[in-house]
C-alpha cells in the first residue's frame, strides 16, 4: 500500500468500522489493522497462536504502550489462554481479563475505535472468532511527575499542580474527591489527535443542563488536533467575540477540587496540565485558591486590594492622560508643580509618552516569556533599569509616569486569572484611546462600554456579572471581601447546583 | 440564574434592573432643572408638585398593573382606537427623540464648561450620543443590566459626595427654607417637578402588565430614592450658595462639588469631575432610554416588529438636534417639547392613559394573567 498523497484512513469512511465476524474474519481485522498501520515503524503488530489453536493480534504502539507488560503479560498469557476450553462459559471479556492481569479492560465493537485507543496508548488484542476486540490500559508512564505549577503560586495550600498525563490528573482529582458520585467521562476531540478530554462532574450537584451543553459542545467540535486546553476553552465559548474569558483554569488539583464541589464542571485535556473550569464568573475569577485558606479578615482585605488593582489596570493610565492632557487642575497645587517639572523637558504628549513606556513593557513581557529562564534575568535587568533609568536621563519620559506604569503593570499582576488579566490589558488601550481623544469624557465613555461588554457576558447560562447582576443576596458578599468559614454555607447560586447548602457548620 | 433553556420564555425582568433604570434616569435631574428649582420661592408648593408627580406614576403603574395587555401598543389600541394609538405613538417618538436630544445637549454644556473647554460641540455630542446608541442597540434587558452594575459603582460615589456637602454646607441657609411665601409665578414650580424628568419613560413603557409583577416594588423604592437624593442634593447646594446664589447659577450641584475641598484628603482639590463622571453615566443611560421609547413609538408607529433597525435612524437625530440647540431658538423649542411636554405626559397623558386602562380592564372583567 503506498501513500500516493491519498488519506489512508478516511475519517468519514472508517471511523466506524465494526470487527469483521465470519468466516476469515481475523485475517480481515489483521489487514485491516496492518493497513493502517502502513509504513509507521513505531505500530507494532504481534501475530501469535493461543492455547487452543486460535489466532491472537496484538497492537500496540513504541514508547506509549507499557512495553515490559505487554511483553511478559499480555504475550505469556495469550500464550496460555483458551476460551472455548472453559466449561463455566465464563464472559470473554472476564476471560482475557483474567488472563491478561489488566483491570482496565474495554470491549470494543469497533475496530477503528480500537486501533485508534491503540495509538493512544492502550493495547489493542485480536483474538480469532470473536466477536469483539478488547482494549487493554497497558499504558507507559511518560509524563513528568506531580511537581509545584510554576505559574500560580500561593504561600498557604497545597502546591500539587496538574501535569500533561490526564490519568495523573484525574487520580489527583480524584484523591481529594473521595465521592462516588464524581463522575469522569472520557470523550474524544481531534480528527487526527483523537485527544481525550476529561469531563468531571458530581452527579447530583453539578446542574445537569449545564454538564449536557458542554459534552454536546465538545462532542460538536471538529478540529483535526487539540495540542491544550487553551484551544478547547475557545472552542467551548459561547460568545467567541466577547473579549472575556469565558471558561476559568487551574493547574492546581485543589483549585479544580472546589470547583467540582461548588457545583462545576471541570475539563481536563490529555496533554495538558491546565483544567478549565464551567461556568464561570467575574467575581470567581477575582478569587484565589489561597483565600479560602487564610483567616477571613486577611483574605477580605486582600480581596479588596485585588478588585482595587483591577480597576488601577484598567483605567491608570487613561486617568494619567485625562488629567494631564486636559485636566491638569484637577491635581494638588504641590502635586500639579511637581507634575509640570517633571514634565518640562518631556517631548512627547502624555499620551505618546504613556504609550511609548506601555508597549515597551508589553515587548519586554514578551520576551522574558520567550528567552531562556536564564537570560530572562538578565533580560529584565537591561530593559527594567538600563533602559527605563536611560530613558528619564535622557528625559523622554517622565518619572511620574514610571511610578504610574510601574503600579498599573503590578496591579494587572495581582489579578489572580491570567486570562481575566490579559482582557483588561487590551481594554486599558482602548480606554486609553478613548481618553486621549476626549479626556475624562472618554474615560467616562470607556468605563460604560467596558461595564456594557460584561453585562453582556455569559458564561454555558451564568452571567458573567452574577452576583451583582442578576444580583443574589446571598454571594455578594462573598465576592466583594471572604467571608468567615462559618458562614459561608451555600453554594454559589450562578452554578445553579442541585443542592444548594455546602456546610452545616451551625451558628457559633 | 439559567437561560439555558429560557431564549424563548418571557421572564419578567427583576425588580433590581428597573429600580436600577428609574435612578439612573434620574441622575441628570439632580442638574437639569436645579436653576428652576431654586428659582420658586414657595418651597412647599414644589414639594407637593413632586410627590404628586411621583404618585401620578404610582397610580399609573398600578391601573397599568390591572391591564390585561402584553405592551404599550396593545394597550394604546384598547385605549385609544388603532389609529388614535398610532398618533399618540408617533407624538411621544418625538417627544423621546427630543428629550434624549436635550440630554446630550445639556450634558455637553455641563462638560465644556467643566472638563473640555477647548473641545469641538459636535465631537462631545457624537460621543455621548453614540455611547447612548450602543446601549440601546443591546436591547433593554442589556441596558437595564447595565445600568444595575453602574448603579453599583456610582452609588458609594454619589454618598460621598453628598456626605462631604453636608459636611460642608451652612445649616442657617437652610432653615430660610422654612419660612412660607406665597408664589410668584406657578409656572415656575411646575416647571420644578423637571427635577423627575426621565422617570416616566420608564414607566411609559415597563408599567404595562408583562412587567407588572416587579415594576411596582421597582417603582415605589426608585422612586423613593429619588426623592431622597433630589432633597438632600438641594438642601446640601442651598447650605453651601444659599438660596438666591443658587439660583443664580447654572448648575448649582457642579459647581458645589467644585469648591468642595476636604481637608486631610489631599488626592484632588475639585469633586466636580467625580460629580460629572455620575452625570455622564446617568445621561448616557437616560439617553438610550429615551432611544429606546422612541424606537418602539416609531416601530409601533410603521408597524414593525424589530425596533433596533431604528438605530441609524434615531442616533443621527438625536445627534443633529442636539447640534442645533446650541442656537438659542432650537434650544427654546426642544426645551418647550421637553419640560412642556414632559408636564402634559406626567399631569394628563399617563394619568388618562391609565384611569382609561383601568376602567376598561374593569369593565371587561378581564383578569391580570401577569401580575
Amino acid at each position: 500500500m503506498e501513500n500516493s498523497g491519498k488519506t489512508l484512513f478516511d475519517i468519514s469512511k472508517d471511523y466506524d468500522q465494526p470487527v469483521f465476524i465470519g468466516e476469515n474474519n481475523f485475517e480481515k481485522n489483521y489487514e485491516y489493522c496492518a493497513k493502517l498501520k502502513n509504513k509507521s515503524s513505531d505500530i507494532l503488530i504481534r501475530k501469535f497462536t493461543l492455547a487452543d489453536g486460535k489466532r491472537c493480534a496484538v497492537v500496540s504502539v513504541d514508547g506509549m504502550a507499557n512495553k515490559q507488560l505487554v511483553e511478559q503479560d499480555v504475550i505469556l498469557a495469550s500464550r496460555r489462554f483458551s476460551h472455548t476450553s472453559d466449561e463455566n462459559k465464563f464472559n470473554i471479556a472476564d476471560r482475557v481479563s483474567q488472563m491478561f492481569g489488566s483491570s482496565e479492560l474495554t470491549v470494543e465493537k469497533s475496530l477503528s475505535n480500537g486501533f485508534i485507543s491503540a495509538l493512544t496508548g492502550d493495547v489493542l488484542v485480536i483474538i480469532e472468532d470473536c466477536p469483539e476486540v478488547y482494549v487493554l490500559g497497558y499504558r507507559a508512564v511518560n509524563s513528568r511527575s506531580v511537581s509545584e505549577s510554576p505559574n500560580e503560586s500561593s504561600i498557604r495550600g497545597p502546591h500539587e499542580a496538574f501535569t500533561e498525563n490526564i490519568r495523573f490528573n484525574t487520580a489527583l482529582i480524584r484523591r481529594r474527591v473521595a465521592d462516588p458520585n464524581l463522575t469522569i467521562e472520557h470523550l474524544r476531540v481531534g480528527r487526527r489527535s483523537h485527544t481525550t478530554v476529561g469531563l468531571c462532574y458530581i452527579n447530583g450537584l453539578t446542574n445537569p443542563e449545564i454538564v449536557n451543553s458542554i459534552r454536546e459542545q465538545i462532542n460538536r467540535i471538529d478540529i483535526d488536533i487539540l495540542n491544550d486546553s487553551g484551544e478547547l476553552e475557545q472552542l467551548l465559548e459561547n460568545q467567541p467575540s466577547n473579549i472575556f474569558p469565558q471558561c476559568g483554569g487551574s493547574e492546581l488539583s485543589d483549585n479544580a477540587a472546589s470547583a467540582l464541589c461548588s457545583g462545576r464542571v471541570v475539563i481536563l485535556v490529555n496533554g495538558s496540565p491546565y483544567a478549565l473550569f464551567l461556568p464561570v464568573t467575574l467575581a470567581s475569577l477575582m478569587k484565589a485558591p489561597e483565600d479560602d485558606y487564610q483567616r477571613w479578615s486577611v483574605a477580605s482585605f486582600v480581596r479588596i486590594l485585588r478588585w482595587a488593582a483591577l480597576i488601577i489596570a484598567l483605567i491608570g493610565p487613561a486617568f494619567y492622560v485625562a488629567v494631564i492632557a486636559y485636566n491638569p487642575g484637577l491635581l494638588p497645587t504641590e502635586l500639579l508643580i511637581i507634575s509640570a517639572k517633571n514634565r518640562s523637558n518631556v517631548p512627547f504628549s502624555a499620551v505618546t509618552e504613556v504609550l511609548i513606556l506601555e508597549l515597551a513593557l508589553e515587548v519586554l513581557r514578551e520576551a522574558a516569556i520567550r528567552m531562556p529562564k536564564n537570560v530572562g534575568t538578565a533580560l529584565s535587568i537591561v530593559g527594567g533599569i538600563i533602559i527605563g533609568d536611560a530613558a528619564i536621563q535622557a528625559g523622554l519620559i517622565s518619572p511620574l509616569l514610571i511610578i504610574i506604569i510601574g503600579i498599573t503593570t503590578m496591579a494587572s499582576f495581582s489579578i489572580p486569572s491570567y486570562s481575566l488579566a490579559s482582557s483588561f490589558r487590551l481594554l486599558k488601550y482602548f480606554i486609553l484611546a478613548l481618553a486621549s481623544i476626549l479626556g475624562v469624557l472618554g474615560l467616562s465613555v470607556g468605563i460604560i462600554l467596558t461595564v456594557t461588554l460584561l453585562a453582556s457576558t455569559q458564561s454555558y447560562g451564568a452571567r458573567f456579572t452574577s452576583p451583582f447582576m442578576p444580583l443574589q443576596r446571598s454571594d455578594t458578599a462573598d465576592s466583594l471581601i471572604e467571608l468567615p468559614i462559618r458562614k459561608r454555607t451555600r453554594r454559589p447560586a450562578y452554578c445553579d447546583p442541585l443542592d444548594m447548602i455546602r456546610a452545616d457548620l451551625g451558628d457559633e | 440564574m439559567n437561560d439555558l433553556n429560557t431564549k424563548n420564555k418571557f421572564t419578567p425582568m427583576p425588580s433590581m434592573r428597573l429600580y436600577a433604570l428609574i435612578v439612573m434616569s434620574a441622575m441628570l435631574g439632580l442638574s437639569l432643572s436645579a436653576s428652576e428649582l431654586y428659582r420658586t420661592d414657595f418651597i412647599p408648593l414644589q414639594v407637593i408638585l413632586f410627590v404628586l408627580c411621583i404618585l401620578s406614576l404610582l397610580f399609573s403603574v398600578y391601573a397599568f398593573g390591572k391591564g390585561n395587555f402584553r405592551g404599550i401598543t396593545e394597550g394604546f389600541d384598547r385605549c385609544f382606537s388603532h389609529i388614535g394609538s398610532r398618533i399618540i405613538l408617533a407624538a411621544a417618538a418625538l417627544y423621546f427623540i427630543a428629550q434624549a436630544s436635550l440630554a446630550v445637549f445639556t450634558q455637553k454644556e455641563m462638560i465644556k464648561l467643566y472638563l473640555l473647554t477647548k473641545t469641538p460641540d459636535d465631537i462631545i455630542i457624537t460621543a455621548l450620543a453614540l455611547t447612548s446608541a450602543f446601549l440601546f442597540y443591546t436591547g433593554l434587558r442589556q441596558l437595564a443590566g447595565t445600568a444595575q452594575l453602574l448603579l453599583f459603582i456610582i452609588a458609594p460615589l454619589v454618598l460621598l459626595l453628598l456626605s462631604f456637602a453636608l459636611y460642608r454646607s451652612d445649616p442657617d441657609e437652610i432653615r430660610i427654607l422654612l419660612q412660607i411665601t406665597p408664589p410668584e409665578d406657578i409656572r415656575s414650580s411646575l416647571s420644578a417637578t423637571c427635577a423627575l424628568w426621565g422617570i416616566e419613560s420608564v414607566v411609559f413603557f415597563l408599567g404595562t402588565g408583562r412587567y407588572a409583577k416587579t415594576v411596582r416594588p421597582a417603582v415605589i423604592w426608585g422612586f423613593a430614592t429619588v426623592f431622597i437624593l433630589f432633597l438632600v442634593s438641594f438642601l446640601v447646594t442651598v447650605g453651601t450658595f444659599s438660596l438666591e446664589g443658587s439660583a443664580g447659577i447654572l448648575f448649582p450641584l457642579s459647581e458645589m462639588s467644585r469648591i468642595l475641598n476636604v481637608g486631610g484628603l489631599a488626592v484632588t482639590e475639585r469633586f466636580d469631575v467625580l460629580f460629572l463622571f455620575i452625570q455622564i453615566i446617568g445621561t448616557v443611560i437616560r439617553t438610550a432610554i429615551a432611544m429606546y421609547c422612541a424606537s418602539v413609538g416609531l416601530s409601533s408607529f410603521f408597524g414593525l416588529r424589530s425596533h433596533r433597525c431604528f438605530t441609524v435612524l434615531i442616533a443621527p437625530a438625536v445627534v443633529l438636534l442636539a447640534c442645533a440647540c446650541t442656537v438659542g431658538s432650537v434650544e427654546d423649542i426642544v426645551k418647550l417639547i421637553c419640560s412642556g411636554g414632559f408636564c402634559i405626559i406626567m399631569f394628563a397623558v399617563i394619568p388618562l392613559f391609565a384611569a382609561a386602562t383601568f376602567i376598561i380592564s374593569r369593565r371587561k372583567g378581564a383578569k391580570n394573567n401577569y401580575a
